[in-house]
């Protein structure tokens, strides 16, 4: 299936590599969800401004995620305090689990359509894209924002995300 | 058409869609004190668990063959086909899932979900959609989840499991979950040989947009993937004979559900006969929906819906026709099973029955 390119985005920004993540509630033991939150963010705001898409647009825009791996921070946050017979601080079960980010991005943003989460196999720009034209072709949705992720391993190296936002183009 | 042409499974309850069966009449859950690790500074300390500590890949591997040999595909079958997979997104999960393909004698990895609970769900709308529509003949689907220390201490955690090791979905007194450990296969396929478990008609997938980890008190998140199943099927909510329930015994979410399936299924929603399993497996993470998939396919095939287990009595939130005694035949061919996951991602498949 063709898709179209509505807009695009990165992070870190091509013309601010050095650029700080903005803080998303609720996440703050990994970079894994603010990466990909700045991603989506910046794509949406590219192209509709401010949050929320009118509800009949958001029912219609599908999110979709494939990431390289999971939240490997938080993983090991976790696995620590176990092996050290600490407590688990609460929040780490929720931001542990890939969903929960995209489940901020849709929340803000009255995004409605499906949501699906991934583990790209090979390029997860390819993964994302696929993704996307996969639930658009389902008629489930006339759009698609579609994030890949190669998240890092430590808060200090976030990682890198693209998103695209897919409309269909010929079928 | 998207045929369930070979299915297998693994649960608390043993090997095999017969141990899953045989558990599930006996209304007894297969829920015990956790010895995989020290649960001695937990709140919770039960768990529907297998003996020792099971590896997860090798397990999967096995319920891959069983499932392909169940459908009668040959190698060169098998190499055609494509792997489809529900799982925790781990640090090495996708070079682990490609070894997993590779020692099944599958084509590729086609995806790997990753939406918590939701994961299976959506892995086996992937392959459906697959199967129905593309040039894809068939498509193997695989999930697991087996309860380990890390899980058990951020599930506890956060104050969610049940403390008293008694799952009691839609029950007055819930107090949340038990986990337990769950991996299935199911083999769909266009047409096949071998007789159909189920055929999935139906699915669907919405996110409830309202909080990352609270539920929205209408159900608006599972009755718009339940309306989307039903759409997708050509099938109206009067001819559902089964609901199989997300529902954890999480107080909120339940409410939610309830109301999810009240509302998408109206005014029929409040005489479906519904259950959540969960009382009985315990919470299977990433492998419910694949799980619950093979309940509904055994209640079917014997002719009997599994029972809401350790109910404690109504409450006025979850206002369902609950599963309370065994023995009750389905109303008619068709089920729903709903399955929802953090970040407000909710699922709905819908089977018919052969």
């Amino acid at each position: 299936m063709e898709l179209i390119v509505e807009t695009r985005a990165q992070w870190p920004p091509a013309d601010d590599p050095a650029a700080r993540l903005p803080e998303v509630p609720r996440f703050d033991t990994s970079a894994f969800a603010p990466l990909l939150v700045a991603v989506g963010e910046r794509c949406l705001a590219d192209r509709y401004g401010t949050p929320p898409l009118p509800p009949a647009l958001g029912a219609r825009t599908a999110l979709v995620l494939a990431a390289t791996r999971g939240d490997v921070v938080t993983q090991t946050a976790i696995d620590d305090a176990v092996a050290g017979q600490q407590q688990v601080p609460k929040p780490l079960l929720f931001q542990n689990v890939p969903s929960t980010a995209l489940g901020h991005l849709s929340t803000v943003w009255g995004l409605t359509g499906p949501l699906v989460a991934t583990l790209a196999i090979g390029d997860p720009l390819v993964a994302a894209r696929t993704a996307a034209a996969r639930v658009i072709a389902a008629g489930d949705a006339d759009q698609a924002l579609a994030i890949a992720a190669d998240p890092g391993d430590s808060p200090r190296s976030p990682g890198t995300a693209w998103a695209h936002l897919f409309t269909a183009g010929r079928r | 058409m998207a045929r369930v042409t070979g299915l297998s499974v693994l649960t608390a309850y043993g090997h095999g869609p017969d141990a899953l069966w045989k558990g599930l009449t006996s209304a007894t859950p297969a829920t015990s004190a956790v010895t995989r690790f020290d649960t001695a500074r937990h709140r919770a300390r039960h768990a529907a668990t297998l003996p020792g500590t099971p590896d997860l890949y090798g397990e999967l591997a096995d319920l891959i063959g069983e499932a392909c040999d169940q459908a009668e595909l040959s190698p060169d079958d098998r190499a055609a086909t494509p792997l489809v997979l529900a799982l925790h997104a781990g640090p090495d999960t996708a070079s682990l899932a490609v070894e997993l393909a590779g020692a099944c004698g599958l084509r590729e990895v086609l995806t790997v979900h990753t939406a918590a609970c939701a994961a299976s769900n959506t892995a086996v709308a992937e392959a459906a959609h697959l199967v129905r529509t593309t040039a894809e003949r068939r498509a193997v689907v695989a999930g697991g989840s087996f309860v380990d220390a890390s899980m058990f201490a951020a599930f506890d955690s956060a104050g969610i499991l049940a403390p008293d090791g008694v799952c009691r979905p839609f029950s007055a007194g819930r107090e949340g979950p038990v986990l337990g450990d769950g991996a299935a296969a199911v083999v769909l396929e266009q047409t096949g040989t071998a007789p159909p478990w189920a055929t999935v008609r139906g699915w669907g997938n919405a996110a409830e947009a309202h909080h990352v980890c609270r539920p929205h008190p209408d159900g608006r998140g599972p009755a718009a993937a339940v309306t989307t199943a039903l759409r997708r099927a050509g099938v109206t909510g009067d001819r559902i004979g089964y609901l199989n329930a997300h529902a954890t015994a999480t107080p909120a979410f339940d409410a939610g559900e309830a109301a999810a399936i009240v509302s998408a299924l109206s005014p029929h929603g409040v005489r479906v006969p519904v259950s959540s399993t969960k009382a009985l497996h315990g919470h299977c993470l990433e492998a419910s929906g694949l799980v619950e998939l093979a309940v509904c396919a055994l209640a079917f095939r014997h002719g009997e819906l599994p029972v809401n287990a350790n109910h404690l009595g109504p409450d006025e939130d979850c206002p369902l026709d609950l599963v309370l005694e065994p023995g009750r035949a389905p109303q008619s061919r068709y089920a729903l099973s709903l399955n929802s996951g953090f970040g407000g991602v909710c699922t709905a498949l819908l089977l018919a029955m052969p």
